[in-house]
């Protein structure tokens, strides 16, 4: 049996009166690409935010399991520490560390691996020398294998949008995550754009054997790629199933399109 | 290897400025000398403060409540025993403390372990605000250390303050202090944990959720600035040869913030530069203080105090034309300087961000 990486039970998020998130059951396995929808103000980032510790959800619990037999709750856990656990997150408005060189912000995310102090780092002890050497090597070949080594001196906010939303990507990489969450991952892309990165989710999720959790409102890139979609509308799931059946859900279109006045 | 070659360098350039200090301490008046040992220790307070401001990224205004703390550890154990009485005559020296005496160069580190241990306590609730609460709130627990300190008689003699430390106006151990603590601080921001300072200075959301923790990142730099800040204050006391609870009020605080502004933000090397500029500019605009005659005419404005509004005026040019400081966030490498003796004006033309 494939095991479930995360599982969301009953995930709820309240702001005030306005429930953002109601009731979400999401289920996603090893090795699968899901794709989360809805139109806009639907609640797609707040489920992301839950999910990744920036919220705690008001109800439910977010379950991770990092490793076969393996099951945690991190609900409510800080960022940080989900960070540490595996799960990677690119944000919906590119978040890079602006002034800051695509070199550095490919290696800042190494530094949650360091078990070095900061005393043995400070002082350069052995130890710590060889944990940087190793965090150099991995990020030069990283940036290699994403034609992005040419340009890591410069400022990450000085490359163009498009690289700019591969840093990220890169960047969350690099922190060597089991689950990976993209909030719209090609935002503002053009078709062509578009094709390059579905093939590029693709290849990463083999080459560093991924798990893949995205919010997208590209439908060719998720209907070509999802194994599965959620519909999310209004914080509710309105339909689950895989890209055939979300095509031609009448639910869904209507979520999207409105009702037909004529119906 | 480029990085062999710049340390090299920079060791051969501590060892010649040793050689000046060693020269100047022989050499020069004591006026000069006094100003060139302020210009290094605060140097060494405006480093500090560049670590959370700048670096970390966290508007903290709590350095002259640091200081203090090493200051008062410098006049409570380095005053000779048998002078003590003279200090404490109002109210006797704690009997606990009163034979404690210690080297100078021990009490500064305690002085700094002791600022730090108070960062630690104070940055765990405060370090959770953000901008301008968190100056606010840095701000009201320097004023708290100080009057903690003012109240504490038996101990740090109150309000009289603490007389007959040990004069120290030697630059030869100044400058070894602060070149101990530049080369530190710089090595601590160029590892791994100075990138992570950076990276929460950037963008906290993104820091932490690249697993980096705010909690632990933010408090470390908040020790680590108290850490050098009460080194400074303690090298401070021993200049003066006196320490005083007035010294340390909150506005102490806003000579560093000048040094770190006017140097740059986020720049190890643009606060040497702000330290210097900020110290020696104070004292070489004392001839506006000056009655001034011109062609037999005495120019009204010229008196006591008008070296302050010289330095305002100076000081708000330089944040309204060149709001990034001298540096911004860069660095005066070895690269550039190379670069710029073999080719005197191609140097400005790209900024480099180093890789590797």
């Amino acid at each position: 049996m494939i095991r479930t990486v995360l599982r969301t039970e009953h995930v709820t998020m309240q702001f005030g009166g306005v429930i953002a998130v109601n009731d979400l059951n999401i289920v996603v396995k090893e090795h699968e690409i899901i794709a989360l929808i809805g139109p806009n103000g639907a609640g797609k980032t707040t489920a992301f935010n839950d999910i990744t510790g920036v919220y705690t959800p008001t109800k439910g619990r977010v379950i991770y399991s990092p490793a076969e037999g393996k099951e945690i709750d991190i609900t409510g856990r800080k960022p940080s520490e989900i960070a540490q656990l595996g799960i990677a997150r690119t944000f919906q408005n590119i978040r890079l560390f602006k002034d800051l060189s695509v070199y550095e912000n490919v290696l800042i995310a190494k530094h949650l691996h360091l078990e070095s102090n900061f005393l043995a780092a400070t002082f350069r002890l052995p130890g710590y020398k060889k944990e940087e050497e190793a965090m150099r090597a991995d990020v030069e070949r990283l940036l290699k294998e994403v034609n992005l080594w040419d340009v890591r001196n410069e400022k990450a906010s000085s490359l163009p949008y498009g690289k700019q939303r591969y840093l990220e990507i890169v960047r969350a990489l690099a922190t060597e995550p089991k689950l990976l969450l993209l909030d719209e991952p090609a935002a503002g892309m053009n078709p062509k754009e578009t094709a390059e990165l579905t093939e590029f989710i693709r290849q990463i999720r083999d080459r560093f054997n991924l798990t893949i959790f995205m919010i997208e409102h590209h439908m060719d890139l998720v209907m070509e790629i999802s194994n599965r979609i959620y519909v999310l509308d209004f914080g509710t799931t309105i339909a689950t199933g895989d890209p055939a059946a979300i095509q031609n859900n009448e639910r869904v279109i209507k979520a999207y399109l409105g009702e037909d006045e004529d119906a | 290897m480029n990085n062999k070659r710049n340390i090299m360098l920079t060791i051969a350039a501590l060892v010649i400025l040793f050689g000046v200090a060693c020269f100047v301490q022989a050499e020069v008046n004591s006026y000069v000398r006094r100003i060139i040992n302020l210009c290094l220790v605060y140097a060494i307070i405006g480093l500090s403060m560049n670590v959370t401001n700048g670096f970390a990224g966290q508007f903290s205004l709590g350095q002259a409540g640091f200081m203090a703390i090493g200051a008062y550890m410098v006049g409570i154990f380095t005053v000779p025993v048998e002078l003590r009485a003279d200090v404490f005559y109002a109210v006797p020296m704690n009997p606990h403390l009163v034979n404690v005496y210690m080297p100078l160069w021990m009490a500064l580190i305690l002085g700094g372990v002791l600022a730090a241990f108070v960062a630690g306590i104070i940055g765990t609730p405060v370090l959770r605000l953000r901008g301008d609460y968190l100056a606010i709130a840095t701000l009201g627990f320097s004023e708290i250390i100080r009057i903690v300190i003012t109240n504490a008689t038996s101990i740090t003699n109150g309000a009289l303050g603490i007389k007959n430390i040990p004069p120290l106006n030697d630059v030869r151990y100044i400058f070894m202090a602060a070149a101990i603590s530049y080369v530190l601080i710089t090595l601590l921001l160029n590892s791994s944990y100075g990138r992570a300072f950076k990276a929460i200075r950037e963008d906290e959301i993104a820091a932490e959720a690249m697993g980096i923790s705010l909690f632990y990142h933010k408090n470390l730099a908040f020790m680590v600035s108290a850490f050098f800040a009460g080194i400074g204050g303690g090298l401070y006391g021993a200049l003066l040869g006196t320490v005083d609870p007035k010294n340390f009020l909150f506005t102490l605080t806003y000579n560093f913030l000048l040094i770190i502004v006017l140097g740059g933000m986020g720049s190890v090397t643009g606060s040497m530069f702000g330290a210097i500029i900020v110290t020696a500019g104070l004292e070489y605009l004392r001839l506006f203080d000056e009655p001034m005659e011109l062609m037999g005419i005495a120019i009204p404005l010229f008196r006591p105090g008008l070296r302050m509004v010289v330095f305002s005026i100076l000081l708000m040019v330089c944040v309204l034309f060149w709001r990034r400081g001298i540096m911004g966030t860069n660095e005066l490498t070895w690269e550039k300087i190379i670069s710029f003796v073999k080719h005197p004006l191609s140097g400005f033309r790209k900024k480099g961000v180093q890789g590797k």
